[in-house]
């Protein structure tokens, strides 16, 4: 019953109003010394609050750290000064006890791996409990440890970078908030490594989630371009380049270099050559196409202008002898022109740089039949037939790896087959890709308590 | 390519290039007997109303063709079988002097493996002309005839004057001979046997004795207890692919002189190898006089059998360059036809190919081999998305140039790159340099996707324009009248003596104002379809005309006088030698 009279707030009056006076005193010390402990429970706990707020004197160290490892130099040394740098200052935070540890440990590891101890700095990660550290800062590291070739931890730490702010905002860039910026930057990361991991179904998630918070950057586009290019899928490659040039600002001759690269593959003549003409208008058109020699003698050849695509090809062997492409070109050029000895002569040279040619084998074989080289051509068309066979195992190899990111088997096929044909630096990539299974954790979850 | 979206792009692109970025603001009658008159419709009219319902009118609606090709999907199974389709063959059955139309009716599957195959019946439909059809299925004596069937070979085997037919299907074929307008089935007799899954077959005299014979092209061996969950790109349960299934050997059935069939395939070489066909092209690829046998294949390379005196075939497809793409892959190829794209008297070849594969167009080279004019024609890129079957050289809007026609749509009902139903396409050839999709101008056929398959090409109306009769999954055939038909024209049909009745192999050539337009009798071609085995062409001026015939015996006449608007019957030893 009391309790119940406590509670009603209407008896509390008469109460007080009938209670003797020594009573009423003692109750009137107890409110105030509750008061004045209320008063001062409530300064210290808002100095507290106001102290912690208040930025240390030891924060400029840490983001000073953070903005020397966001960009590492692209020059070595400049690199090591940076990682040198960043380590100091992280080395003073954490003696002089800033708050941040889990942070200043993990960039401080990143500025070893930098440094190039990347086996001490990734020991040094896995001793570090991720799920405390900030989505920035895993982002960072990640970066770090990719470029320095520890592919493993760079995609843990960017798994976990993904997990931690996926629930931050996906507003797009146009109303841009810090959270929505640390995604993008988080995003950008994760579809590096996993583009390099062969991931290409991540990838493409990351990048499209991408392209809808930065509405205006061409870059996603340019990725998923890519991962299709990597699937063979060229017209979706194509769709997806679409989206790149009118999202270019300034100078966009390289872009357009790529799109009609893409538009060639695709058969799409007509349109290469209104491109074309629109790249040359650029004062960079020059300079750019450099970059693809081959590119308008192989406009030419796909709009039945052999005569001016020749000289351009020979021009080019000439200062490249090696160029394989150039060779296969100028051998199809020349069976155009009915001349097949010198087709079959300019397509062994082609074999000679690639000997895995499967396509090059294919034209050789028919060339060399045209120019009554029937020997050879029964003997190049049974090398084609062997490199065929491999290389549609191998396609649907990888098609089958990049769809199913867990498939260890797939992967160490991949990398026995490209090792036997002597592709070392395909079977490296798989194998990569295969370490990084062995780490990808499925869930994120807290490490166990001591 | 590679290299220009190499990994150094990807890494400028994804984190150092924000520079090149947006800021954030922000169709009456006519005899194939000598010459008859065209008895045609006002061309004026014919030309007003194209306007409006584009190049091909759908007459389906009120010809009274109401057929449809059931594949067994009613079943829920996924079988490979359901994807392969059927055909049609476009015949004049009773002679009255217009095409007629012959539809195998595939089937339906039931029970758990290994599952039953119910044949579904085959129908015929009589031209009475003015885009009327009856069917005459019973009255033909056809009524009975039910097996799991998908395409049809029209040729004239017993020499008697009227087209037999020749009926494919899983492990089992027909040989319908035409007895005076009925058919009969004769296979029994006829030493015909099949122990493959036969999907089309062509007619052909591969050893010049006069004498038809029967190629039978068979897809792959799948048993009816082979029904597996096959999953799509989506992880759905859809169409099995081929690839699980082994290619067959080819038939080669050679006829005897009291008109029964052997098996040759051994001995004339084709059993050497074993493939997943699904398309054929019977025609003199090299005018050595033999025919040739192109044969395409679903994942696996095409076969080019040259014929030869000794009656062995050697298959070339690879030397000639037809047998992978052009950059040395295997592709799903699937419908096919010959013609001359360029006008320049070869016989160039052209098929069509499964989805993100383009169609291929090849240049022959004065029978020495082809190269690919797939991209320098422009026929690159505009079919990349579609899964091609039927198709055929015809010159739809006759001006001597001849364009394609193709019948699109998929195999997989829920594939994530391309749709189950696709539109059927119109390629105009512009003087042989290039061709230009005029889809948009086609008509509301070509306006709305299909599950399509067969394609037959013919002038049902005689009319002087090359019509269209098309075969879809499960769903209603359709017939499309050529609105743009040719204002002057002559028709010719061979007739062999010393060479085949048929005259399959010969080639006919027009000479008129000054150009020559080569065009050759073929047998298979298209999709599991007989086509139209008149040739039209198209004549620039009412002059009588002059044709060149070099027959399978290699026999050269020169037929003058032809006068237009006409259907000739141009028979072997008739005309003058060149």
């Amino acid at each position: 019953m009391a309790s119940q009279s406590e509670t009603n707030l209407g008896e509390i009056g008469p109460r007080y109003v009938s209670a003797t006076r020594p009573g009423r005193y003692r109750r009137r010390q107890l409110v105030i010394v509750i008061s004045l402990v209320a008063v001062i429970v409530g300064a210290l706990g808002s100095s507290l609050v106001w102290l912690r707020r208040r930025p240390s004197p030891l924060e400029p160290l840490l983001a000073t750290a953070r903005v020397l490892l966001e960009e590492p130099a692209d020059d070595p040394s400049e690199r090591q000064d940076q990682a040198r740098a960043a380590a100091n200052r992280i080395g003073q935070y954490l003696v002089a006890s800033g708050a941040d540890v889990v942070g200043a440990n993990l960039l401080l590891a990143a500025a070893v791996a930098l440094r190039g101890d990347a086996a001490k700095a990734e020991q040094a990660v896995n001793a570090i409990d991720l799920t405390q550290a900030q989505a920035a800062d895993l982002t960072t590291a990640a970066k770090i440890f990719f470029q320095v070739g520890a592919f493993v931890t760079a995609d843990k730490l960017i798994s976990v970078a993904l997990e931690r702010d996926s629930k931050s905002s996906t507003t797009p860039s146009s109303s841009r908030s810090g959270t929505a910026h640390s995604r993008e930057r988080t995003l950008r990361t994760a579809c590096l490594i996993r583009y390099d991991l062969g991931r290409y179904d991540d990838v493409l998630s990351h990048c499209r989630e991408l392209a809808q918070l930065a509405t205006r950057d061409p870059h996603p586009w340019v990725v998923i371009a890519s991962v299709y290019e990597e699937r063979g899928e060229w017209l979706n490659a194509l769709t997806a380049y679409r989206e790149v040039l009118p999202r270019v600002v300034g100078e966009d001759a390289s872009y357009r270099m790529t799109l009609i690269s893409f538009l060639l593959y695709t058969g799409q003549v007509d349109e290469a050559r209104r491109e074309f003409d629109r790249l040359q208008t650029s004062p960079l058109a020059a300079n750019v196409l450099q970059q693809d020699p081959l590119l308008v003698p192989r406009l030419l050849y796909s709009e039945a202008r052999y005569s001016e695509a020749k000289p351009l090809v020979e021009q080019l062997l000439q200062s490249d002898e090696s160029s394989a492409d150039a060779w296969l070109l100028l051998g199809r050029i020349l069976m155009e022109e009915g001349d097949f000895v010198g087709a079959a002569d300019a397509l062994e040279r082609h074999v000679l740089v690639d000997p895995l040619s499967h396509e090059g084998f294919y034209v050789l074989a028919q060339a060399s039949q045209r120019a009554g080289r029937i020997e050879r051509a029964q003997e190049t068309l049974k090398t084609q037939r062997e490199l065929s066979k491999i290389k549609v195992q191998l396609f649907r190899l990888e098609r089958r790896a990049t769809t199913r990111p867990n498939d260890r088997a797939t992967r160490q096929e991949l990398i026995s087959i490209y090792e036997n044909i002597g592709l070392t630096s395909r079977a490296e990539y798989w194998r990569r890709s295969l370490e990084s299974l062995s780490e990808i954790p499925t869930q994120i979850q807290p490490p166990p308590k001591p | 390519m590679r290299e220009i979206a190499g990994t150094i792009c990807l890494t400028l692109a994804l984190l150092g290039c924000h520079g090149g970025s947006v800021p954030d603001t922000g169709k009456g009658h006519n005899t194939p007997t000598e010459s008859v008159a065209f008895e045609g419709k006002s061309r004026a009219v014919e030309k007003i109303s194209s306007v409006a319902v584009g190049l091909f009118a759908d007459m389906t609606e009120t010809s009274g063709v109401r057929f449809t090709y059931d594949t067994g999907r009613a079943a829920q199974l996924f079988t490979i079988l359901e994807s392969v389709g059927g055909g049609v063959g476009l015949l004049d059955f009773d002679n009255d002097g217009d095409l007629d139309l012959f539809f195998p009716g595939g089937g339906s599957l039931s029970g758990s493996p290994p599952v039953t195959l119910h044949g579904q019946y085959v129908r015929l439909f009589r031209n009475d002309g003015d885009w009327r059809f009856q069917d005459v299925t019973e009255s033909c004596g056809l009524a009975e005839l039910a097996f799991y069937s998908h395409g049809c070979a029209v040729g004239d085997y017993d020499a008697d004057g009227d087209p037999d037919l020749f009926v494919a299907g899983y492990h089992d074929g027909r040989l319908l001979q035409n007895q005076a307008g009925r058919f009969v089935d004769v296979t029994a007799q006829s030493g015909l046997k099949f122990p493959s899954w036969n999907v089309n077959g062509a007619w052909l005299d591969y050893d010049n004795d006069g004498r038809m014979d029967l190629f039978v092209l068979t897809y792959c061996d799948w048993s009816t207890s082979q029904i597996e969950r096959c999953l799509n790109d989506r992880g759905e349960r859809d169409t099995c692919g081929p690839t699980r299934c082994p290619g067959q050997v080819d038939q080669l059935f050679r006829q005897t002189e009291n008109g029964s069939f052997e098996d040759v395939t051994e001995q004339v070489g084709l059993s050497a190898i074993a493939a997943r066909g699904l398309g054929v092209l019977v025609a003199d690829f090299n005018e050595d006089g033999y025919s040739d046998i192109f044969v395409t294949n679903d994942v696996h390379p095409n076969n080019l059998w040259l014929g030869s005196a000794d009656g062995r075939f050697e298959d070339v497809g690879l030397l000639w360059g037809v047998a992978l793409s052009p950059a040395g892959e295997e592709q799903g190829s699937m419908g096919v036809d010959g013609g001359d794209f360029d006008g320049d008297g070869w016989l160039d070849l052209w098929y069509t190919n499964f989805s993100e594969e383009d169609n291929s167009l090849y240049r022959n080279l004065t029978g020495t081999g082809f190269l690919d004019a797939t991209t320098t024609t422009r026929l690159a890129g505009p079919s990349w998305r579609w899964v091609g079957f039927g198709t055929h050289f015809i010159d739809f809007d006759s001006d001597g140039w001849q364009d394609f026609v193709i019948a699109n749509g998929h195999v997989q009902f829920s594939d994530s790159k391309a749709p189950y139903l696709q539109p059927a396409q119109l390629f105009r050839n512009r003087e042989g340099r290039r061709f230009e999709e005029v889809s948009a101008k086609g008509g509301s056929y070509f306006a709305s996707p299909h599950a399509g398959r067969g394609l037959a090409c013919g002038d049902l109306d005689n009319d002087g324009g090359t019509d269209l009769v098309v075969v879809h999954q499960d769903a209603p055939v359709a017939l499309l009248r050529n609105t743009h038909p040719a204002s002057k024209w002559i028709r010719v049909v061979l007739r062999g003596q010393k060479s085949n009745v048929e005259a399959v192999g010969a080639k006919v050539v027009l000479k008129s104002s000054g150009r020559s337009l080569a065009r050759w009798v073929r047998s298979g071609s298209g999709y599991l379809s007989s086509s139209d085995p008149r040739i039209l062409f198209p004549l620039e001026t009412e002059s009588p005309a002059t044709v060149v015939v070099t027959w399978p015996s290699r026999r050269t006449e020169v037929f003058e006088k032809l006068t237009p608007g006409q259907t000739h019957l141009l028979r072997e030893g008739d005309g003058q030698p060149e």
